[in-house]
């Protein structure tokens, strides 16, 4: 009965994508990301964060 | 070379190799004879997570042993209730906002590759959800960037935005990737006041990390088998 009611309520929640989207993991797709250009730009912008975030640290000691 | 500048570059040292991990173990893996994709990706993750662990073992042993020693049963459970809970209402919502705005929208690339690899390895799905996201993930995106930054909320919003921006790494541009960044940026806002709430203790955003995981994981599988 329980087994049941899980699954209707598993149904309800994949009909509707939510479930699988709310997971918190990065999922790396197969040969990894599609677009380089995309992976170093956000390289690019990962390394901006993180100076800008040391200076802001520095100056808000 | 000051401090700074050396705990800077190890950071991007680290990312680095979190980027090109996949890439580079599959390929010398399959230099091997080791061919099969899953287990190429599976084995690449157990040694960035082995690595991980390893850089951040005593972290973890000090986290591990101040929450079993500051927290009660009771206050154990109705910590991880609450903020399981605070999650989980957070993105469900997220998510609901978004079904009702853009009904015909396709899922993500992080979404469809998560319900594939549920549907080929309930054991390697297993790992990356409970096992490597709440502990190599967390020490990445949570105890690696600490180290720089001292200041509490500029922690809070560079660690979120870094984790929001590395989730929609891998997939296509689009307006789903936009709400994902907004959805993944307030997932870590949230983990991320409680590691910094909690004094620096990586174990207890771990922890919720895996609870939080646990419920969807639950569901996914139930419904991959129903």
């Amino acid at each position: 009965m329980i087994v049941m009611q899980l699954q209707s309520l598993s149904n309800c929640f994949m009909s509707s994508k939510v479930v699988v989207q709310s997971l918190a993991v990065v999922q790396k797709t197969g040969n990894g990301a599609k677009n380089l250009n995309t992976i170093i730009l956000i390289i690019i912008i990962v390394i901006i964060i993180l100076i800008v975030s040391i200076l802001f640290s520095n100056r808000n000691k | 070379m000051n401090e700074k500048t050396q705990q800077l570059f190890k950071v991007i040292i680290i990312f680095l190799f979190y980027f090109i991990y996949t890439t580079v173990i599959s390929g010398v893996l399959s230099l091997c004879g080791i061919k099969d994709e899953l287990i190429a990706v599976f084995i690449a993750d157990l040694v960035f997570f082995l690595g991980m662990v390893i850089i951040y073992k005593d972290s973890i042993k000090e986290g591990f042993l101040k929450f079993i020693k500051n927290y009660s049963l009771s206050k154990k459970i109705i910590f991880i209730v609450k903020w399981v809970a605070i999650l989980f209402a957070v993105n469900m919502l997220g998510g609901i906002i978004t079904e009702i705005l853009f009904p015909s929208l396709e899922e993500d690339g992080n979404t469809g590759a998560l319900y594939s690899i549920a549907s080929i390895s309930t054991f390697y799905m297993i790992f990356k959800t409970l096992i490597f996201a709440p502990v190599a993930e967390e020490l990445l995106f949570k105890k690696t960037i600490r180290g720089l930054i001292s200041n509490n909320v500029v922690f809070i919003i560079a660690s979120s935005l870094i984790y929001a921006l590395i989730n929609i790494m891998y997939i296509d541009f689009n307006v789903f990737a936009i709400i994902d960044v907004i959805s993944y940026f307030i997932f870590s806002v949230i983990l991320s006041y409680i590691f910094v709430k909690n004094e620096d203790n990586i174990f207890m955003s771990m922890l919720i990390k895996f609870f939080y995981n646990l419920i969807p994981l639950t569901i996914l599988l139930l419904g991959i088998g129903g």
